[in-house]
């Protein structure tokens, strides 16, 4: 390993990155919403309160850990840990620098669907390991949401690959390049993953698994200190991988105009677009309410899965014609 | 307390188990009550309540203070509404000492009345809105509330703890510019409430959270004693302020707000109850208006806000005998009764009907056999408020 790429590990797809997108969106979270909300929002740290989200972390640090006594503890220490490695590894297989992914991979859209699916089992493991009735219950309704997209979003991402002709991400962003984004010729796959990410991270309306008046925190209910942090940023690390995705997937990823000081390939584009998808799920959130775990279910295996079919048609369509 | 016996149950041939839950009594959002529910799988199969975790002993305390000072202790059943609930108790007290009070201090009483009504019912409907993770409604209706309060607290002098209504009158008069405060900020409330419409009653997910949710029929809501909104969201026409009459509702024409058979809703279900609510605040604002042209057109010398004279108030002295008052609290019928045993200025014994009690009858009764996650959408379309609920 060269020292380019240990640098690579440490920042940029590494752990300060994940930390550093974690606090920005978080702050861009409470901003934005503050605007929908029509209040203020993060106002007196620091120059215009940006230092909010670095003293909430400080703050979640200094708290004594506490491990419940009827807990599994190796689990409960090192499962929501797991959670942060695979998005990690996901990310390091995305090709977001003109450089190429930390991780060649072939296949690598494959590679990346497959490490999302081990989500929902390493929340029912952390789920259970904390023993506690609104985590477990939580981590159920974690898994009854995942499960009913899953199909949904691998048929999405099989249409793509079907489109392109290629399971490589890079492939796919050499079509991009060529043929202009994909979001305009597969809106439909764009909005059934915007609706699976919705479902990943658990904003609303798919926030079931965190609803506080039903299951209070979900599975975070037992977790203080470095584990609460965890947990939290694994929410926001999902929107970074996912948010990540979808720039290179639909919006041409690292390839742009070129403008000015940003040249064609930069990875300034990829940061403005992914910068641009985070958002847009911060906006959906104030208008939105939350549906029932039931609901979510009969939404995923019914409405999400024809919308995928119906795209998957019409990538078929897009093939022939050509 | 709060022990339920759990079981097992058999369905092709796998077993399933009972679950005990608790919700509270340190519940974000709903305040210090408790309830413990027994479910099969996501299905709740029993329910119990656990009140009296801010029982402050309003009635014993009321027999050791005199009937001024009682005035605070009123307003505590709950706070969120503490004018309809004052006025209850100094109707009762006047009706017992026998104060005839003056036409305008009943207008200015139905004005305050209604004014608080809008805090709480805005109070409320942003309540439900955050429970379903809607925050927009919460905080638009929050600062509509705040616009209400505004203008209460420049009618009354109070936010929430006003004493403003005290036996035998008001303590102060309205102030000259009240009309037009009332006009200027019920601008901005109703544009606010334009803002809840959208997000919270039009919002597709959150109607389909509440339609058909939680049905309460009309003959179960009269059988349980239901009051309040939520009788009138099961489609019954019951409204202390029409059937009593009391203050200057008769004068004015009141009408109540009942649920009426919609397009997309069931009569009786939350979001009957909700839109009542939403309905009544419009109500209540027009109402306001109305009062307000109402009390401006009484002459200079016919503004007496006092009956009786200033010292006598502070000493009012109790006949024996009884009497009982009622009003249409934002929540439900509220009444006071008053027993006085022997000449003196304590009253003997006095006995607080809230509209909680019953409204946690039928939330128990409601939430049998529906999901946990219908528990919150349940509870806040009732409306029940924990420190009424023990007093």
């Amino acid at each position: 390993m060269g020292m380019e790429k240990r640098m690579m590990l440490v920042f940029f797809p590494g752990a300060t990155s994940f930390i550093l997108y974690s606090m920005l969106s978080m702050r861009l979270e409470r901003k934005t919403l503050a605007r929908i909300h029509s209040r203020i929002g993060p106002k007196h740290a620091g120059p215009r309160g940006i230092l909010q989200t670095l003293y909430d972390l400080l703050k979640v640090l200094i708290k004594q850990l506490i491990i419940p006594r009827r807990a599994d503890k190796l689990a409960y220490v090192i499962v929501p840990q797991l959670a942060i490695v695979f998005l990690g590894v996901a990310l390091m297989a995305m090709p977001i620098r003109p450089q190429g992914p930390f991780l060649e991979i072939p296949h690598s859209l494959l590679f990346v669907a497959a490490v999302f699916t081990a989500m929902p089992v390493i929340f029912a493991v952390a789920a259970r390991s904390t023993m506690n009735k609104y985590s477990i219950m939580g981590g159920a309704r974690s898994i009854i949401s995942f499960v009913a997209f899953e199909t949904a979003k691998l048929v999405t991402i099989a249409s793509i690959a079907r489109l392109v002709g290629s399971r490589d991400l890079e492939a796919i962003l050499e079509r991009q390049n060529s043929h202009g984004p994909l979001a305009l010729y597969l809106p439909l796959a764009f909005i059934v993953l915007l609706i699976v990410t919705l479902v990943e991270t658990e904003r609303p309306p798919f926030d079931a698994p965190e609803a506080e008046p039903e299951v209070a925190f979900g599975l975070a209910t037992e977790y203080t200190s470095v584990m609460l942090a965890v947990r939290i940023a694994t929410g926001y690390v999902t929107l970074y991988a996912l948010s990540s995705l979808l720039s290179i997937l639909f919006l041409g990823g690292y390839y742009g105009i070129p403008i000015g000081p940003i040249g064609e390939k930069s990875v300034r584009w990829f940061i403005l677009k992914l910068a641009f998808v985070t958002r847009l799920f911060f906006v959906l959130r104030g208008g939105l309410a939350r549906y029932r775990p039931d609901q979510i279910a009969r939404y995923g295996r019914r409405i999400a899965m024809v919308l995928a079919y119906i795209n998957l048609l019409r990538a078929g369509y897009l093939v022939l014609r050509r | 307390m709060g022990m339920m016996e759990l079981g097992s149950r058999e369905k092709d041939g796998k077993v399933y188990y009972d679950f005990m839950l608790n919700r509270g009594p340190q519940h974000p959002g709903y305040g210090p009550v408790r309830l413990i529910v027994k479910v099969n799988g996501d299905y709740i199969e029993d329910a119990r309540l656990d009140p009296g975790y801010v029982h402050r002993g309003l009635e014993k305390l009321m027999e050791y203070r005199t009937a001024l000072q009682n005035i605070p202790l009123a307003e505590r059943a709950c706070f969120i509404d503490s004018i309809n609930s004052t006025r209850a108790y100094v109707m009762a007290v006047e009706k017992l000492v026998g104060i005839e009070v003056p036409e305008y201090v009943e207008v200015l009483r139905t004005l305050a009345g209604e004014l608080n009504r809008i805090v709480s019912h805005l109070t409320r409907l942003g309540m439900a809105g955050g429970a379903m993770s809607q925050h927009t409604a919460f905080m638009r209706s929050i600062k509509a509330r705040e616009r209400a309060l505004i203008a209460l607290e420049a009618l009354t002098g109070g936010r929430y703890g006003t004493e403003f209504i005290i036996p035998g009158g008001l303590t102060n008069d309205m102030p000259q510019d009240l009309p037009d405060i009332i006009e200027r900020e019920f601008k901005k409330i109703e544009e606010r409430l334009k803002d809840v419409e959208t997000v919270l009653l039009k919002n597709r997910i959150f109607q389909s959270r509440l339609i058909g949710v939680g049905i309460l029929k009309p003959e179960e809501a009269i059988e349980l004693g239901v009051t309040g909104p939520s009788l009138r969201g099961s489609g019954v026409r019951y409204d202390v302020r029409e059937a009593d009459g009391y203050g200057y509702y008769k004068e004015i024409d009141f009408e109540p707000v009942v649920a009426e058979k919609g397009d997309i809703y069931e009569i009786g279900d939350c979001y009957a109850r909700v839109r009542v609510r939403y309905q009544e605040i419009r109500r209540s604002m027009e109402m306001v208006r109305k009062l307000v042209k109402i009390a401006q057109s009484f002459p200079k010398n016919e503004r007496k806000i006092l009956a009786i004279p200033k010292p006598r108030v502070a000493t009012l002295t109790f006949e024996p005998g009884e009497a009982y008052a009622r009003t249409e609290r934002a929540r439900g019928e509220m009444l006071y009764y008053i027993v006085a045993k022997k000449k003196g200025p304590y009253p003997y014994r006095v006995k607080i009907k809230s509209p909680s009690p019953t409204l946690m009858q039928a939330f128990l009764k409601l939430i049998k056999g529906v999901r946990i996650a219908d528990i919150p959408a349940i509870h806040l379309s009732l409306d029940e408020c924990p420190g009424d609920l023990d007093r």
